[in-house]
């Protein structure tokens, strides 16, 4: 005969509340918003300023 | 309507893809409709107080959104998910009993535990009530890696792979807790 697991019979079946996903999907927004942030600030933002200065670097070359 | 239902079929390893490649939050709440329920439930049942399990549930998908990246997708999402879950109870716990300036019985009994092979049987024949009162009697992390087990299924292997350690390593850990559990089944 096979032993039945009382591991099983132990699982938990509640309902989460309702109100628990809009506060983690409130969080999630701002740590988002945190990473674009910092994303744009350290990577995006430094990044276009150097193409800027290297474009204008180029045309007074051109000129010359 | 299509591109809604679509996601809404894809499977988890194409979904966390998404999420890490754009950090979306639409997909993250598919995620989190996919996994809300077992996370709360295992944290119940590993915490036993339902103020504290969604506290430690709404803990555990905000610091899933951050750490997802570390999935390496070396066992399934769901094995990876319930470890990640139970890790975070068990670091909780082990804060909270630290804060009391108080440790763990278990642990210092650590030297006293016979090293003999301790019988599945032995564990199959327990009543689920007392079973219940024993796990929440031994330490944190031994009653986490017999509910990975014994509930979740897992295998030696899987356990070795999410916890980085040997099969030999995960199977000593085991019989620790399983003699522990037993002696604790004991005096409940």
């Amino acid at each position: 005969m096979k032993m039945e697991n009382p591991f099983k019979s132990i699982v938990e079946n509640q309902q989460v509340p309702e109100i628990l996903r809009d506060h983690v999907m409130k969080d999630i927004r701002l740590i988002k918003l945190a990473l674009d942030m910092t994303d744009l600030v350290s990577v995006k933002y430094p990044s276009s300023i150097f193409n800027l200065l290297n474009a204008a670097e180029n045309r007074k070359k051109k000129k010359d | 309507m299509a591109i809604q239902k679509s996601f809404k079929t894809i499977s988890d390893e194409e979904l966390i893809q998404g999420i890490t490649q754009s950090n979306d939050t639409h997909l993250f709440g598919i995620l989190y409709d996919r996994y809300a329920s077992v996370v709360y439930n295992k944290c119940l049942g590993f915490i036993g107080s339902k103020e504290e399990a969604q506290d430690l549930t709404h803990d555990i998908f905000v610091k899933l959104f951050v750490k997802l990246k570390t999935f390496k997708g070396d066992a399934k999402f769901s094995t990876w998910m319930f470890a990640f879950t139970y890790n975070h109870c068990v670091n909780y716990l082990q804060r909270e009993v630290k804060g009391k300036k108080n440790t763990f019985s278990v642990d210092e009994n650590y030297g006293e535990v016979k090293e003999d092979e301790v019988s599945d049987a032995l564990i199959f024949e327990m009543k689920a009530e007392k079973l219940n009162r024993s796990l929440q009697l031994i330490s944190p992390p031994e009653r986490a890696i017999l509910l990975l087990k014994y509930q979740d299924d897992l295998s030696i292997k899987d356990i070795a792979t999410l916890y980085s350690i040997g099969e030999s390593a995960v199977k000593m850990r085991l019989n620790r807790a399983k003699s522990n559990l037993i002696e604790q089944y004991k005096n409940v």
